[in-house]
């Protein structure tokens, strides 16, 4: 393939990826800021979404699907690093 | 025509994805900042998945790409309740504004079970004699203040219905023969299973202002002539208290002073002298 039939992917992408590295900034700062653990937390869980995300959106870029699967135990691992963390909280049973 | 199409998913995906991060940002507490975080994401990143699996010609790739899809849909509800609800546990701050919080108070604070409906606890036993339900004094809160205050009365005859939102507490007190209701005081039909339609009294002995006073709003209309006591701990509280006319006023801090400024006086006239 040469480089005028990518374009249209390679615009998209590019436009995609600069929103996903804001979106990354942004939950960021959310992250630094707290205040209480749980806000960590939820700022971290959607810090992975955005990572998987742009895992796929690499997937197209490229052309070549292999970070997919990296996208989906991304994803295992927010799962189960949030719902630890909610059972930690709990028993604890205070902030921070 | 299949461009259009994943085009269009991968922009739309990265605007909820980005509108998920705004919102993590800007919103006042945590749970409003959950609720974007969840569900403008999982639909972010179902568009773009969706975008991969129509741009990819491998149906392989396609499948994995939905399945990963359908694992978000299932994982992201679960995850954000249980940090929702483990947070809601700690004591993490809802926002000021918010208006009702619908849970508070049915959630038994040591197991973190919500209460039943037909919960035992949240009424009186059809076995308390109804002598002592007219007329009664209803003690609510049975902490460091409210123990006290219940015992005094219970040490002089006066008869009483605690309220209480902690279980034990309350199965505790019934096993003492003390009639006891789980529950909320500042929630409506809670005080009304203490019989406050019928009291005389109603002491207040929760440190908490704003339900002090739905408390008195609620006993007072149940039972406009009911007497009020409540208790409070700092001096702008108080004030505001007073000026709603919501009964006899207890300030920790001056109740202290007096009580103490009493004992030394006593000292001074009984002995006569400072040094003894």
């Amino acid at each position: 393939m040469n480089a005028a039939a990518l374009l249209p992917e390679l615009t998209v992408t590019n436009l995609v990826f600069g929103v996903l590295v804001l979106s990354m900034f942004l939950s960021f700062i959310r992250l630094v800021r707290g205040p209480s653990l749980p806000d960590r937390v939820v700022a971290l869980d959607l810090i992975t979404v955005q990572i998987a995300a742009m895992l796929a959106v690499d997937t197209i870029a490229t052309g070549q699907p292999v970070f997919l699967d990296a996208a989906i135990v991304l994803a295992l691992i927010a799962f189960l690093s949030t719902v630890a963390f909610a059972r930690y909280l709990e028993r604890r049973g205070h902030d921070e | 025509m299949n461009e259009i199409a994943y085009v269009s998913l991968l922009v739309i995906g990265a605007i909820f994805l980005l509108a998920a991060a705004i919102g993590v940002v800007r919103m006042p507490d945590l749970f409003t900042r959950m609720q974007t975080a969840t569900k403008a994401a999982t639909l972010g990143i179902s568009c773009t998945l969706g975008a991969v699996a129509l741009y990819m010609e491998d149906l392989g790739v396609a499948m994995r790409a939905l399945f990963t899809i359908l694992f978000f849909f299932l994982t992201a509800p679960v995850a954000a309740h249980m940090i929702g609800r483990a947070a809601y546990f700690i004591g993490v701050p809802l926002w000021e504004q918010t208006i009702i919080d619908e849970l508070h108070g049915h959630y038994d604070r040591r197991t973190h079970k919500l209460a039943r409906p037909d919960d035992p606890f949240a009424v009186l036993p059809m076995t308390v004699d109804l002598r002592r339900l007219i007329g009664q004094t209803v003690v609510v809160g049975y902490g460091r203040v409210g123990r006290r205050i219940g015992e005094a009365l219970i040490a002089n005859d006066v008869s009483i219905v605690v309220v209480e939102d902690n279980r034990e507490i309350v199965e505790k007190l019934r096993e003492s023969d003390v009639p006891a209701v789980f529950g909320n005081a500042a929630e409506p039909g809670v005080l009304i299973q203490a019989h406050v339609h019928k009291a005389s009294m109603l002491v207040i002995a929760t440190p908490d202002t704003a339900e002090a006073r739905r408390m008195a709003g609620i006993a007072r209309a149940a039972n406009p002539r009911i007497e009020i006591v409540v208790r409070t701990h700092t001096e702008e509280e108080a004030a505001v208290l007073e000026r709603a006319n919501t009964g006899k006023v207890f300030l920790g801090e001056h109740e202290l002073a007096l009580t103490m400024s009493r004992y030394v006086l006593d000292r001074y006239r009984g002995t006569g002298t400072t040094r003894n």
